[in-house]
């Protein structure tokens, strides 16, 4: 499954290359961003408060006079890396899960299957909720803290696809023969089963990764974000909600930066399952 | 009845799944290591105001008995009181799930045309610019967090065209007009989120379900489009169609949560925000124990809706 | 439609299509699926179209009604159906045909049905659309249909749903179904591939009837000669989407023109000659079995001889594949006992040793299942090699190198992945895998049934020759009475999960005959034009003196 760059682009769609751009354009962003943004994230009364477009302040001035561009610039690699660590967090667990309740079956399924039921009963967002209320007031804000509730919320979701990604490989015959030869279980997930579902878990992973920064900019809009002034982007739509009727450009702005990190994330995503559907028919 | 042991089977599973859930929400709040009052009071609180919370609480028991209270509790219907206003919390909620009902009432009898619709066009013309666009479209509007849409609408409806009122309060005393008002651009936002994932669930079902055999054989019978469609592959789409809503209503429940917010609805979303701002433990253990169970309760229904609807459990 | 007589009106042509060609779109660009060919079909006659599967014979089946399925395109050509063009007329019109001149029965009977409805309806839609007769009289035919298609319970099996009915009676309600609105043609795709041969028996015997009944043209689509030579008033043999030959049936059983043609006709003709043995390998004394609370072997007792060939023979539900379970230790027998070189063998596979596990190896029915798609031909065959004997890299290569060259494979295959490798040298590598870790005993499991007629012999060749070189001993469970008689030294013949009976190769296949063994040998096609008319007027005739003696 190790193809060359060149070869993936060339055989990929118009949806998997769009995807790839803008999300390539937000990671240099992101990385970049802190070196060339005009004003610190922090800085007040750079500008006059609502003052709105301008070519100075493309995203406009907040009510503390902060400029909103700048802070979006910042946001970016924050809000990129919390969703990429949280979401790694919970494939890592809901695969590992997965594929052991998988191969176990029994009575060591069925109780995994309930805890990951019970989890997955609670909607997702309150989940996320709940794991940050339960952290208590002092670790509540903390960027480490958005992860983790990424991770809680998707790994039993993951553990579910990847269960059932690995119970249609279990009925194979080449694993049948594996059992036959008297390999151990972990040798089995190792070898035989896991390498079968790389194909679901990757595009389990993308699909992911692209809710994890709405997730992350909820707990923001709702005000259990990462503390300020730090400048995620769902708390700067909660900051600016009420400026909406001043100045829409406030709201405007770290929407359009939200939007389409996830529409790239999306297309990217879509482009690759597709990628990976023709592989697999053609190979 | 063939049904009745399943559905039996079904009902006890979903019992279990509910004792779970009250068990994980416990156990988030009030039985993972460390002082839960100092957890939700900060490092910062006095002896005395934790002392209180304790005494509050009753957090000088042991947590594990205290879980059985509480599960016994409300087990009669009794959710115990909240810590700041300091009411029975039935009292509280009541009002704040009517609210609410009526709310995602609005938003599902939107969502089912938008979504069945929209997907029943993408299967129909599969590949073709229709589907191609919607796809294009669905996959946008997906993208778009919900506090983002509810920002466009009131940017839209409220700033740039006055017709609705930005804020959605309504109360006992409202009239039809005032409810209506209140009511439209929530539920839009609400059925919005909600469709875009069913379509591109159903859109892939209905197209599974067209790629068939039985629809392949029913189209070299000579059958017109539109029979093929409706009574061919429509009875196949109904039970996927039912699961792909009963899964939706977790982004329906989140959506409340922030729907209410944009629109300062009085719901009970907007309760539960509130309730974990001020850290109000009985409270919250209680609406999410409600919304879980209301996301339970709805599964259990389109489960045995299901087991009823397969014409593989029918007897002759 | 049998083809001892000829009908009346055979002379009218129905069908032409002159040089067809269709293209089908894989691996992102078009290939040419059917290259110009053309087929002629006279009124009431039947046509077979032979072929391996990618002959493109289904393809051809469906273009003869002017569809091309979604994937295929009809690059050039022309068909005529009874004087109309169908390749340019409209979609309303060629409905309008579908439903009232062309019908289709397909292979899959199971899946072709829509769950959703009661089958009569589905069995009348077509004629009830057209508005042929009103629905009365269309289900009193259709249950007239059933009686004549000699299905149970005719007058209610139609108010059944699909799930409700076996796989052969399915198979007869979609005969029904096509015939109901008195078709001038019926493709029928594989009709009885799916079947087993008992029931494959009755349900050519009901299409031959009913076909003949109405005087109906046909398309009859298999890969089986025997069965082709019993429908079909004239066969045509394709290959690679093109015509190898076209003749009528006697003419073409007797006297096949083409290598090709040939070399098909001579698969069935190979044979071995029986050898006993004294040693028994491996013995299976009263064993039961069960799936939860279902069971399905009952005190099965079976002698393995040493170095020999075993054939296992059964019809699906018999148990055969639950027994080959059983001797894996899959499924642990509920009681009875499994002897190995006169030592108990522990049930479960997890209570064996590496050496218990090492001597009995199992190849499997689906080659492209059976083998890990991520894995290089040298890991699949290396693994047990490193497993079993501790060989690693060079040593465990040079080793993978001679496993290739016993499965007739060279050095270039090592580091091939399985989805570059044809049906056939998938199935070798899965042959390899089973040498590789030096077993006694290996059970091949169905081991040819998903592949080609041709590539069936070379496999069956190559077990043959290795069984001489290595002395291994060999349960080959199988449905096919062909390759039993191919590579047998003894046969088992299960029914229901029961042993009928156990002897050598000559003794089974020879008179006298239990009841079951008869049914089953007897219900094995024969390249005799005349089998299926013989073999029913037998069977009537016993049935009729049972009768008389009652």
């Amino acid at each position: 499954m190790i193809y060359k760059f060149q070869d993936l682009w060339k055989r990929s769609n118009i949806t998997f290359k769009v995807g790839f751009i803008i999300l390539f354009i937000h990671i240099l962003i992101a990385i970049t961003g802190p070196f060339w943004a005009p004003y610190h994230y922090a800085a007040i009364n750079v500008g006059e408060p609502l003052t709105g477009m301008s070519w100075k302040y493309p995203f406009g001035v907040d009510a503390l006079g902060r400029d909103i561009f700048s802070r979006v610039i910042h946001g970016s690699w924050m809000v990129i890396s919390l969703s990429i660590l949280g979401t790694s967090i919970g494939l890592l667990v809901g695969a590992f899960t997965g594929l052991f309740s998988a191969y176990a079956g029994g009575w060591i399924d069925e109780t995994i299957q309930r805890i990951n039921e019970g989890f997955i009963s609670i909607p997702f967002l309150i989940l996320g909720l709940l794991i940050i209320l339960a952290a208590g007031p002092d670790l509540s804000g903390e960027p480490l803290l958005m992860s983790l509730a990424v991770a809680i919320v998707y790994a039993p979701r993951i553990s579910r696809i990847a269960r059932s990604a690995a119970l249609e490989v279990i009925t194979k015959d080449f694993v049948i023969a594996a059992r036959l030869r008297g390999e151990s279980a972990i040798s089995i997930i190792r070898r035989e089963i896991l390498p079968n579902t790389y194909g679901t878990l990757l595009v389990e992973f993308s699909v992911r990764a692209g809710f994890a920064p709405i997730l992350i900019g909820s707990f923001g809009y709702l005000g259990f974000g990462i503390r300020p002034p730090f400048p995620e982007w769902g708390s700067i739509i909660n900051d600016n909600r009420m400026l909406v009727y001043m100045s829409p450009i406030t709201v405007i702005g770290p929407a359009v930066a939200l939007s389409s990190l996830v529409v790239s994330l999306n297309l990217f995503t879509e482009g690759l399952a597709r990628l990976l559907r023709t592989a697999k028919r053609e190979l | 009845m063939v049904y009745l042991p399943l559905i039996l089977k079904r009902i006890f599973s979903a019992l279990i799944t509910l004792l779970i859930v009250s068990a994980l929400i416990y156990g988030f709040l009030e039985m993972l290591p460390g002082d839960v009052a100092t957890r939700m009071l900060g490092r910062t609180a006095t002896p005395e105001t934790l002392a209180n919370l304790r005494e509050q609480l009753g957090l000088n028991e042991p947590a594990l008995k205290r879980y059985f209270l509480w599960l016994f509790n409300i087990f009669q219907g009794d959710f115990g009181t909240a810590l700041t206003s300091k009411r029975p919390i039935t009292e509280i909620l009541a009002p704040k799930i009517f609210n609410t009902l009526i709310l995602s009432g609005c938003a599902f009898i939107l969502y089912l045309p938008l979504s069945f619709i929209t997907a029943l066009l993408q299967a129909y013309y599969k590949n073709k610019n229709i589907d191609i666009s919607l796809s294009i479209i669905t996959l946008i509007i997906l993208s778009l967090p919900d506090f983002i849409i509810g920002t466009i609408m009131i940017i839209v409806f409220v700033v740039v065209f006055p017709i609705f009122p930005a804020i959605s309060l309504v109360g006992e005393y409202s009239d039809f007009s005032e409810w209506f008002m209140a009511l439209v651009m929530p539920s839009i936002t609400l059925a919005l989120v909600m469709s875009v994932y069913a379509v591109r669930m159903l859109r892939d079902n209905l197209i599974e379900v067209l790629d068939s055999e039985y629809i392949f054989m029913a189209k070299l019978k000579g059958l017109s489009k539109s029979t093929v469609l409706i009574k061919h592959a429509l009875p196949n789409a109904i039970i996927p169609t039912l699961n792909i809503t009963a899964l939706n209503l977790g982004f329906l429940i989140g959506g409340v949560v922030i729907v209410e917010k944009i629109f300062t609805f009085p719901g009970f979303g907007n309760l539960l925000i509130d309730s974990i701002k001020f850290r109000d433990l009985p409270l919250v253990e209680a609406t999410i124990l409600i919304a879980a169970s209301f996301y339970i309760f709805a599964n259990l229904l389109t489960d045995i809706l299901s087991i009823i609807f397969n014409p593989k459990l029918r007897k002759q | 439609m049998t083809n001892t007589f000829y009908k009346k009106n055979q002379s009218e042509l129905l069908l032409e299509m002159k040089d067809i060609q269709i293209d089908g779109f894989a691996d992102n660009r078009w290939h040419k699926i059917i290259k110009g060919m053309n087929l002629k079909l006279n009124k009431g006659e039947v046509l077979g179209l032979i072929g391996e599967s990618g002959a493109g014979k289904s393809t051809m089946g469906k273009a003869a009604m002017g569809y091309t399925q979604p994937g295929c395109k009809l690059v050039g050509g022309s068909i005529s159906f009874d004087g109309i063009d169908l390749i340019n007329i409209s979609d309303q019109e060629k409905r309008n045909i579908w439903s009232t001149k062309i019908a289709y029965v397909a292979q899959s009977a199971a899946a072709s049905f829509n769950p959703a409805h009661k089958l009569i309806f589905q069995t009348i839609e077509a004629a009830k659309k057209s508005k042929i007769n009103n629905e009365k009289f269309l289900i009193k035919d259709a249950i007239q249909l059933y009686k004549n298609l000699q299905l149970p319970d005719s007058e209610t099996i139609g108010y059944r749903y699909p799930h409700q009915v076996s796989g052969g009676q399915l198979q007869r309600i979609m005969t029904a179904m096509a015939i109901s609105p008195r078709p001038e043609l019926i493709i029928f795709d594989e009709p009885t591939t799916a079947l087993d041969v008992t029931t494959q028996v009755e349900v050519l015997a009901a299409i031959r009837d009913i076909v003949d009944e109405f005087n109906t043209a046909a398309i009859y689509i298999t890969h089986d000669l025997a069965v082709v030579a019993q429908m079909a008033d004239r066969i045509k043999v394709l290959q690679y989407g093109e015509e190898v030959e076209e003749a009528e049936t006697r003419n073409m059983l007797s006297n096949p023109k083409e290598k090709y043609t040939k070399s098909l006709w001579s698969v069935r003709s190979l044979t071995k000659p029986e050898e006993k043995s004294l040693d028994t390998i491996l013995s299976l004394e009263n064993v039961n079995a069960s799936y939860g609370k279902s069971k399905v072997l009952f005190n099965v007792s079976v002698k393995i001889p040493k170095g020999k060939t075993v054939a296992i023979v059964g019809e699906s539900g018999s148990g055969k594949t639950t027994l080959a379970k059983v001797i894996t230790g899959l499924l642990p027998q509920t009681d009875g006992n499994i002897n190995y070189n006169g030592k108990t063998l522990p049930s479960r596979l997890e209570k064996r040793n590496k050496e218990q596990l090492r001597k009995i190896q199992m190849i499997f029915q689906m080659p492209d299942t059976a083998i890990n798609p991520r894995q290089t031909v040298e890991e699949i065959i290396g693994r047990p090699i490193e497993f079993y004997h501790g060989l690693k890299k060079d040593e465990r290569k040079s080793r993978v190198i001679e496993l290739l060259k016993m499965i007739e494979l060279d050095e270039n295959y090592l580091y091939r992945f399985p989805l570059e490798l044809s049906g056939g040298q998938k199935q070798r590598v899965c042959i390899a895998r089973a040498l590789a870790a030096n077993p006694e005993l290996i059970i091949c499991d169905e081991v040819t049934s998903a592949l080609d007629q041709i590539v069936q012999e070379e496999i069956l060749k190559l077990l043959q020759k290795l069984q001489k070189e290595l002395g291994v001993t060999y349960i080959f469970i199988t449905h096919d009475i062909a390759t039993v008689k191919a590579i047998s030294d003894e046969i088992v013949v299960m029914y229901k999960g029961k042993v009928v009976e156990q002897g050598m190769k000559s003794e089974i296949l020879n008179p006298p005959f239990p009841e079951y063994t008869n049914l089953l040998l007897s219900s094995v096609p024969e390249m005799d034009p005349n089998w299926l008319t013989d073999l029913l007027n037998k069977r009537n005739n016993l049935k009729y003196k049972k009768e008389i003696n009652q």
